[in-house]
């Protein structure tokens, strides 16, 4: 119990500093690497929750894929820097009206996560039973075999669905990214 | 197992059609010309023939997705604008040089998430069809690639979007931690019994499942993507998303919040009821400031959108018909109008200001008529359908006792004809411009007809509304 | 033991770091790319290619991690589930058949 307590703590802190970090970075490929890092936290979080699954899949398509992916965005737009601070009060001086625009949404964005965040801590202090799962439930859809018969039987048509999304995904990835210019094809 | 595939057949008919257009795309030769639009009308066709053979019977595919009349019903309004979106696409797509197999794939493939989204009775396919029909309109805003506004309107979309959906998903887990399940009539049951101790969690899940469907019927102040997106988007994609997916997360709106959510209703109506009013005020309001068409049509969608949430909140069975009847009518006039948007657009001038439409009467009689007949029923002036719609959805209110909340419909309505006159009077009074007189485009066929047809279904529903009415208050009575 | 490994390593990272010499040349700071000099910034821009085949390495991945409790309740499923599993790679494959036609998986500097 100690060794799990002590893990659930190195785990949540490496999740929680790292996320941190990702957003305090100046350069974006360190902020990739962060979040990796960060997704492998969770990842240990999850193995302590008795879901091996999800921790499999947060790695194999979070930190192994999603992240490679962004590494490539990041790369693509050959962005080693996000604005300093100069190139904002110069943006700022260039373009009152996007600076404007900038700050907008952002401080709403902000705003949103700061209500959010005390809403959810107002909720889970007030929730003073945390069993309100029943723990054998929760083991029978944990396991891997588990996880399979409710997903092949109880979501057997989200599953299916789930393909022509990633078909959607396909389709509009290779839209967007095709190299020929708009107007050149027929 | 077989007998349980009728709820899902009209879906399954458009996305057949959207899978054939992909695979047409992908074997078509550089500059063959294939006919791929022609592809999705059938799978309209297949599906509107399987919607009416359905109506009635109450279908339920793997008890997940019930095709109730309710849902037929908003598959019905999904159909006509289908049908009218592909033939206003077609002259834009030839125009642009758009991908086409990939366009018609997209728009088929958003339609069935759409229609998926309105039958769907389980929270998390609810969600999936959310995704597959956003994720296609996504792709859809920014599909000129030449366009810099396009790609900025997509990717503002976008993030904003994948923002509500984290939000949705979230309010998602929250009703499956409280209830153990995402099936909407288990969530209803076990909230009912639960609504004794209306509990934090609780307002937290319906909290968090508001955010989610207020970003999609883009209410106050959830509704920033709303005028970028529409302006950056082709119009026809516009017409498009601002009517289909409209409908399809009102229907979703309505099922989930007055079904599932409903015990928790003492909860929601007030949040529901600020919304409404704030997002008829600023769409109206904001509304009378633009110079462009498209965006004065993206706040007047923004203030519909305050028009069906006062429906919403008014929550009883002639409001959800009211729902219903104002989605068909708005979805009809919404396409009209950017139908002609995207008829007089050309390939380098959006010619979308207002003043662009100086003196279109002497130029383009029939069109200007047409736009005419669009601006007033989105005003809701009496002849034309929009009048019926809007009458319907505040006689509810005040029915249900929202009587302030009526007096800002009808106030905001009022303010709104002014700028749906400022258009008209643009159109017939001035002279038009010297060298607009060149630059507007001959109207393409297809397209015309598309607009014609919307024009008469707005007359006829106008004048002789009862028979819609009467399904559509017919469709609402056993929603699950 | 756990706690003494991870003290043991921490120790040693951290007095190697701390009494270590330290002196810094343009050489040493460089970075190691085979021996030879470093030519150009490491952050070079990527070619959209290597994008789309992330992008569909991602979508193709969540195909497969739905495969993985598939086979684990293989036998529970029965055909069903083997019915279930056909139809959603046949869509795939669709999806697979698209984009090769496409071209996104051609290398060569001769397609277009």
């Amino acid at each position: 119990m100690g060794s799990e307590a002590l893990l659930f703590w190195v785990f949540g802190l490496v999740t929680v500093v790292a996320s941190l970090l990702v957003i305090a970075q100046r350069n974006p490929v360190y902020s990739v690497l962060l979040l990796i890092a960060s997704f492998a936290g969770l990842s240990g979080l999850y193995v302590l929750l008795d879901a091996p699954f999800t921790a499999v899949t947060q790695i194999v398509v979070y930190a192994g894929a999603i992240l490679v992916l962004f590494l490539f965005v990041v790369m693509l737009l050959n962005a080693p820097h996000e604005d300093t601070e100069e190139d904002i009060a110069r943006l700022k001086t260039i373009n009152a009206a996007t600076a404007r625009l900038r700050s907008g949404p952002l401080l709403f964005g902000a705003l949103l996560a700061i209500v959010f965040v005390v809403e959810l801590l107002w909720a889970l202090r007030r929730i003073t039973s945390a069993g309100r799962f029943d723990p054998d439930a929760a083991d029978a859809v944990s396991s891997v075999s588990a996880i399979g018969r409710v997903l092949f039987t109880e979501y057997q048509f989200a599953f299916e669905v789930t393909s022509v999304l990633i078909i959607v995904a396909m389709v509009g990835a290779v839209v967007l990214a095709r190299r020929e210019p708009a107007g050149k094809k027929s | 197992m077989f007998a349980s595939f009728h709820a899902i057949v009209p879906m399954l008919c458009v996305t057949a059609a959207g899978f054939a257009a992909m695979v047409a795309e992908a074997f078509r030769e550089k500059g063959e010309p294939m006919p791929i639009g022609p592809l999705g009308v059938v799978g309209l066709i297949g599906a509107a023939v399987s919607t009416a053979l359905l109506w009635d019977r109450h279908a339920t595919s793997f008890g997940v997705v019930t095709a109730d009349n309710f849902g037929l019903f908003v598959t019905a309004i999904l159909i006509v604008v289908g049908l009218l979106s592909l033939a206003i696409s077609a002259p834009t797509v030839e125009r642009e040089g758009l991908p086409r197999g990939e366009y018609y794939a997209l728009m088929l493939f958003s339609l069935a998430g759409m229609m998926l989204m309105a039958t769907a009775t389980d929270l998390l396919v609810i969600f999936l069809a959310l995704e597959v029909l956003s994720l296609a309109i996504y792709v859809l805003t920014g599909i000129r690639r030449d366009s810099q506004m396009g790609a900025e309107g997509a990717f503002k979309y976008f993030l904003l979007g994948g923002f509500s959906s984290a939000f949705f998903l979230y309010g998602i887990a929250f009703v499956y931690g409280l209830t153990g399940s995402t099936h909407l009539d288990r969530v209803g049951t076990l909230m009912a019994a639960q609504a004794t101790s209306s509990g934090p969690l609780q307002i937290l899940a319906v909290g968090l499942l508001l955010v989610g469907f207020a970003f999609k019927v883009s209410a106050v102040p959830f509704h920033m993507w709303t005028p970028d997106a529409y302006e950056a988007a082709p119009p026809a994609v516009t017409g498009f998303m601002s009517t289909g997916v409209k409908a399809a997360a009102f229907a979703a709106f309505v099922r989930v919040f007055l079904s599932a959510l409903e015990p928790l209703i003492g909860g929601w109506s007030e949040i529901v009821w600020v919304l409404a009013a704030a997002t008829m005020i600023l769409g109206t309001v904001v509304g009378v400031a633009q110079t462009s068409i498209k965006r004065m049509l993206a706040y007047s969608s923004v203030a519909h959108g305050g028009y069906l949430l006062l429906a919403l909140v008014s929550g009883n069975d002639t409001a959800k018909g009211a729902v219903l009847f104002y989605l068909l009518v708005y979805a009809v006039t919404n396409l009209g109008a950017f139908g002609i948007i995207s008829v007089l657009e050309t390939r380098d001038q959006a010619n979308d200001r207002v003043t662009d439409y100086a003196g279109l009467w002497s130029t383009h009689p029939t069109l200007a008529l047409m736009m005419t007949f669009f601006l007033l029923s989105l005003g809701g002036f009496p002849p034309m359908a929009g009048f019926i719609a809007k009458w319907y959805v505040f006689a509810a209110a005040i029915h249900a006792g929202y009587v302030w909340l009526a007096i800002i419909g009808v106030l905001t309505s009022v303010v709104s004809v002014f700028f749906y006159l400022r258009v008209i009077v643009m159109m017939y009074m001035s002279a038009p411009d010297a060298d607009t007189r060149t630059t507007l485009p001959a109207v393409p066929q297809l397209a015309g007809a598309a607009i014609v047809i919307s024009a008469l279904i707005i007359l006829y529903l106008g004048v002789l509304p009862t028979r819609v009415l009467e399904w559509a208050a017919a469709s609402v009575s056993g929603i699950i | 033991m756990i706690a003494v490994g991870i003290a043991f390593a921490v120790t040693m990272l951290g007095l190697s770091s701390l009494l270590g010499p330290r002196k810094p040349t343009p050489e040493k700071l460089a970075p190691y790319e085979c021996g030879m000099p470093p030519v150009g910034d490491a952050r070079e821009r990527q070619s959209v290619k290597f994008y789309l085949v992330a992008m569909i390495f991602l979508l193709f991945d969540i195909e497969v991690a739905f495969l993985y409790p598939w086979a684990m309740a293989l036998r529970d499923l029965g055909w069903a589930g083997y019915v279930q599993v056909l139809l959603f790679m046949l869509l795939l494959l669709a999806g697979y058949v698209y984009v090769w036609r496409k071209g996104v998986l051609d290398w060569g500097a001769e397609s277009t």
